[in-house]
């Protein structure tokens, strides 16, 4: 019995802490902000530390989700703006298939950048000569101006008796002619996202992961979906853990009526109450991490909790934060409204709080009926 | 990260089930089951059951067997407290006991004290009670004003103690009193065991607003006990009362988890019974799902918390202020599954004992959930700790 990280993955998570207080500070994130393109730079720090591709089936379970975890953790903390999480899901569904080692190789290298188109529309690919002519549309692809293959889950007419069955999970050129994109305005500018519409995309056998239909796709995208939504709440759990403390740091130096703000009762117990939320949110996440590892039959549970809670969380976190340090909390230039924002739209992505406690709900509810 | 249990741990908790279900009282937690009217045939209910537990060997599981425990780790105790609350076995009389003095007596007490008091303590022969708070000593413990005096060979202590849990079963009780009376609040308290059958001592009862008369008033007039029965030293009473109140705070959690869930699994069903006001079974109404289940999820969170305690007791030894955030997160907690399962009983909620549709259970939640948020730290005590023990914001 042990619930907690042993010395090596508190190392992994310390350097990979340490490698963005140094190289991803809150000016480099406004600096993406201005010019929302993601630098050399943090696709080459990625790829020197090794550990995009660490996520891996492991017979009933699955490795190292704990260090995403903490990876994830460290880039909400962050406000990362580079498409962590779209990489490591995506180099999870890659690694499922033979056919794909040349990329794998790529984006672990930092050549090449994945990205994940997370809500696909009447993505429909019909046979074409010898491949298969798409067009439809993605939606919600982040980084997808940056990304050099787009990896999504679109039907292939024919491929199933349901269009659940046809799904099939593909990779997609980005620069191809049959792709045009489209940035939404997002308020969270740390993390840009755009529409991506298709139009008789070329598609090849050999863009195919896994199999071609008979639910292996939707099996697989589900997969891909429910680490994301576990990374993302691991995300929120590191940005509204900073948000936490940057502002009791806060209320140690602003004075009003004469004493630091932090002496009130009034600021004190919100900060508690934060930091409750804080932590049971991250021990939810911790917990879904060891559930996926050691293939638990709770896991997916686990996972929704993991995601409904620090959603909810976060939001109340951030939120929190602003009141706390008051009108400069409410300021442009003060960075409490980033991590809010970002919290924002981490918990409306990935299943919000109300669609994953349905899913619990089948379980915690009609499960005792 | 490793949450699973040994082969051997799994084979205890077959073995403590079997046990439970061969000797848990029968029609036990079930609406049939008769519940004496008279206090005193309640408490030797209550001590039977503690002495049943021993001779099953199931009373201080983590405890050293020279003073009469089994000699094993937390892990076995917290497998019994979670089968103990699955089956919803009784709890016993000795509580306070087995849960804050023993701990406090292996921690601080002398060799004497341990051969003397741990023994009859496990065996359901000494019920023990706790005089910590006063009338004007809640929160602020520190603030105490009972008084102990030696004279001769012996301390006479004079004072009130208040919302003193079983001390009208107890044999003996646990007492902070005031030693020197000059010294800094916090520096001239002791800790010290005084027999409830003493001269002077004065039991009154208090009835709670659940109707339970589990706590009482405690007078000490002149009370004499002999000068050895101080623990952890003369004025160092203090640091072995924080010691004891972390214990209060940390340990049980996962065996109270399991009894939370058992209530949410019985609101769930209701649920399933009730109609909501649009005519819906209240199960599937989307706002009482979304409802309940994040009480769930919080109920599931709580498991989490519990199970990072232990590791925490089993790896380092030694129990935080984390302690204080499990209170804080199970009482909250447990509020909001009473006022949630009042909500989905609707216009039958006001209703209690067996003329409610519950039998009373929810109704026991909602107003017993009441006193976990006041009593060993209320959560506005447990908020300040947080604050400024953990986050570090100033006093």
């Amino acid at each position: 019995m042990f619930f907690g990280f042993n010395e090596e993955e508190k190392m992994v998570q310390k350097s990979v802490k340490d490698m963005l207080e140094k190289h991803c500070t809150t000016e480099h994130v406004r600096q993406f902000m201005e010019n929302p393109v993601v630098s050399d730079k943090m696709k080459e720090l990625f790829a020197q530390q090794g550990l995009l591709g660490i996520l891996e089936q492991d017979g009933e379970g699955m490795a190292g989700v704990t260090y995403a975890i903490l990876i994830a953790q460290e880039a909400g903390r962050a406000l990362l703006p580079y498409p962590l999480l779209e990489n490591m899901t995506g180099l999870y569904a890659l690694k499922t298939c033979k056919q794909h080692n040349r990329l794998i190789e790529d984006v672990e290298a930092g050549k090449s950048m994945l990205t994940v188109a997370w809500r696909p529309e009447n993505a429909l690919a019909r046979k074409e000569g010898g491949g298969y002519s798409l067009s439809g549309m993605l939606y919600e692809v982040p980084f997808a101006a940056d990304a050099d293959k787009i990896l999504a889950s679109v039907r292939i007419a024919g491929a199933g008796n349901t269009p659940q069955e046809e799904e099939t999970v593909v990779v997609l050129n980005r620069s191809s002619d049959a792709l045009t994109m489209h940035k939404r305005d997002g308020f969270d500018e740390t993390y840009p996202i755009y529409d991506v519409a298709l139009n008789n995309y070329p598609l090849q056998k050999s863009d195919v992961v896994q199999g071609i239909g008979m639910g292996i796709g939707h099996q697989l995208m589900e997969k891909v979906k429910q680490l994301g939504a576990l990374l993302l709440a691991s995300e929120m759990v590191g940005s509204s853990e900073r948000a936490l403390y940057d502002t009791v740091a806060y209320t140690k130096e602003r004075k009003q009526f004469g004493v630091v703000i932090g002496t009130f009762q009034a600021l004190k117990h919100m900060a508690a109450d934060m930091y409750l939320l804080v932590e049971s949110a991250k021990s939810a996440v911790e917990y879904a991490a060891w559930a996926l590892e050691a293939g638990e039959d709770e896991a997916d549970l686990a996972v929704s909790i993991a995601k409904s809670y620090s959603s909810k969380a976060s939001k109340k976190v951030t939120a929190d934060a602003i009141q706390m340090q008051g009108g400069i909390g409410f300021t442009w230039e003060n960075d409490m409204h980033l991590f809010f924002k970002r919290a924002t739209r981490s918990a409306s992505l990935l299943g919000d709080a109300y669609e994953h406690n349905e899913k619990i709900a089948k379980v915690a509810i009609d499960g005792v009926n | 990260m490793d949450l699973s249990f040994t082969p051997e741990q799994e084979q205890y908790r077959k073995r403590v089930r079997e046990w439970l279900l061969e000797n848990i009282p029968e029609g036990w937690g079930t609406p049939q089951f008769e519940w004496p009217e008279d206090e005193q045939e309640r408490g030797a209910f209550l001590r039977e059951w503690d002495r049943k537990l021993y001779e099953g060997g199931f009373a201080g599981i983590s405890w050293p067997k020279e003073y009469g425990g089994q000699g094993l780790t937390h892990v076995e105790e917290i497998i019994y407290d979670e089968e103990a609350g699955k089956l919803n076995a009784p709890s016993g009389i000795n509580v306070l006991g087995k849960l804050l003095l023993g701990p406090t007596l292996l921690l601080y007490g002398t060799e004497e004290q341990k051969k003397r008091f741990l023994p009859p303590l496990l065996r359901g022969e000494e019920v023990w009670c706790q005089g910590f708070s006063e009338p004007n000593a809640g929160s602020d413990l520190a603030a105490l004003q009972t008084r102990a005096e030696l004279n001769g060979d012996e301390w006479v202590i004079n004072g009130q103690k208040v919302w003193t849990s079983y001390a009208h079963h107890a044999d003996w009780c646990f007492v902070l009193a005031r030693t020197d009376p000059d010294a800094p609040k916090h520096k001239g308290i002791s800790f010290f065991l005084v027999p409830m059958d003493s001269e002077g001592v004065t039991v009154r009862p208090l009835v709670q607003l659940n109707k339970n008369r589990d706590f009482n008033e405690v007078f000490f007039d002149n009370v004499r006990i002999p000068k050895d029965n101080v623990v952890g030293g003369v004025n160092n009473g203090w640091k072995v009362a924080m010691g004891t109140l972390g214990f209060e705070r940390g340990t049980l959690a996962l065996g109270r988890q399991v009894r939370f869930q058992n209530e949410f699994n019985e609101l769930a069903k209701l649920a399933g019974e009730m109609r909501a006001a649009d005519g819906t079974l209240v199960k599937d109404n989307p706002y009482f799902r979304q409802r309940l289940v994040e009480i769930f999820n919080d109920i599931r969170i709580m498991r989490y918390h519990g199970l990072k305690t232990i590791s925490q007791l089993l790896n380092e030894g030694r129990l935080g202020p984390e302690a204080s955030l499990q209170k804080l997160f199970w009482t909250t907690m447990h509020v909001n599954l009473g006022e949630a399962a009042m909500e989905v009983l609707g216009a039958e909620a006001p209703y209690w004992g067996t003329d409610s549709v519950s039998r009373g259970k929810m109704q026991d939640v909602y107003f017993t959930s009441r006193g976990a948020t006041i009593y060993a730290g209320s959560t506005q005590i447990q908020k300040n700790i947080i604050s400024e023990r953990i986050l570090g914001m100033p006093r």
